[in-house]
């Protein structure tokens, strides 16, 4: 080191130092800053466990207030019809009865007994819905077994029918 | 302190401060604060309005950037400096002060030299080193270590340090002829 001044070592020596009045407030502002972020974060989780608390508790209310779920019932087996039988639902009970009057049995007892329904049941014609039950009895063995779908005039018919067979 | 025990520590308090800690910021605010006031106020040229301003902006990003802060990778001085230093690289751009080291830099055209201008020089003069010429000038200057502790720590030899050292002294000279010759005529 021959440098007759060196600017560096002049500057060291003649560093100034901190005031300590400005290193307390910097400290202050530091840690102010540090707790506002940390109220922050806290605020964050408050509001995030309440928005949870929340979201559960309307999801709760929803399940408690929701009418239960329909069961939608299965779909009835259709009956296997004959793509050449007329449905008997399109017809009217006169046509139904001149089908079953030309039908083989016991496809001519099924049209007497659902002319007769829609006798008895739309036209409110019990001598007609009479006739056609009369018709369907005799000619089906299996038609004269009592069923709980028969209508009252059906049962009574086949009481009849079996007491007379008796 | 050994560094790593330094790093453990450090890493401690980073930690405890992530956690919202404030004992833990103040105590590494206390163990920083006169390092770093030091080292920004020699980068200075010994302006105290011009140091109090840029160590009060280091430390306000220090609290908000605490996370980025590795203690592996360096002390926590260390960082507080590489942070001082930037703003002051931003600074002598601002207000077109920084002049690097191709000889295009201004001078002031009145012949007395006042102490902010010769500071101004000094501040110019350090901010245009290399970053390893400063480190070493920095270290044997400011921090008053000798030649030997400076090739311990960087792990080179003492004469590489001298020689590095002489190096950094010749390009500091060549960035300060201004406030050199102004020392000499002072001193005559």
């Amino acid at each position: 080191m021959n440098e007759p001044i060196d600017p560096l070592e002049r500057l060291t020596s003649s560093l100034p130092t901190a005031r300590p009045i400005y290193r307390e407030a910097l400290r202050r502002e530091t840690t102010r800053i540090l707790a506002q972020r940390r109220r922050w974060r806290r605020g964050l989780l408050v509001a995030g466990s309440a928005a949870c608390l929340v979201a559960g508790a309307l999801a709760a209310l929803a399940l408690v207030s929701a009418p239960p779920p329909s069961v939608s019932p299965a779909p009835a087996p259709q009956q296997a019809v004959a793509p050449d039988a007329p449905r008997p639902a399109d017809e009217n009970p006169v046509a139904l009865e001149w089908q079953a009057f030309d039908s083989p049995p016991p496809r001519r007892a099924e049209l007497y007994l659902a002319a007769g329904d829609r006798y008895l049941e739309e036209a409110h014609d019990m001598a007609s819905a009479l006739r056609c039950y009369k018709q369907a009895l005799p000619s089906d063995r299996g038609v004269q077994e009592i069923s709980a779908d028969d209508n009252w005039l059906v049962m009574a018919l086949k009481i009849d029918h079996r007491q007379r067979e008796n | 302190m050994p560094p790593s025990d330094r790093a453990s520590y450090e890493r401690a308090l980073r930690g405890a401060v992530l956690a919202g800690d404030e004992r833990a910021w103040q105590a590494l605010y206390d163990e920083a604060f006169a390092p770093l006031f030091a080292y920004v106020a020699w980068r200075c040229g010994g302006l105290r309005d011009r140091a109090e301003e840029i160590v009060q902006e280091t430390w306000l990003i220090a609290v908000r950037r605490i996370r980025a802060f590795d203690p592996d990778r360096a002390s926590f001085v260390s960082w507080l400096r590489g942070i001082a230093a930037n703003l002051l690289r931003n600074h002598l751009r601002k207000v077109r002060l920084y002049v690097p080291l191709d000889g295009t830099h201004s001078v002031p055209a009145d012949d007395t030299i006042t102490r902010r201008e010769q500071a101004e020089a000094i501040t110019r003069a350090l901010a245009g080193l290399p970053e390893r010429y400063e480190a070493v000038l920095r270290a044997k200057y400011l921090d008053g270590q000798s030649v030997e502790q400076i090739a311990a720590e960087s792990g080179e030899t003492a004469k590489a340090v001298e020689s590095l050292l002489t190096r950094a002294r010749q390009a500091f000279r060549a960035a300060y002829p201004l406030a050199e010759d102004s020392f000499r005529e002072a001193t005559s």
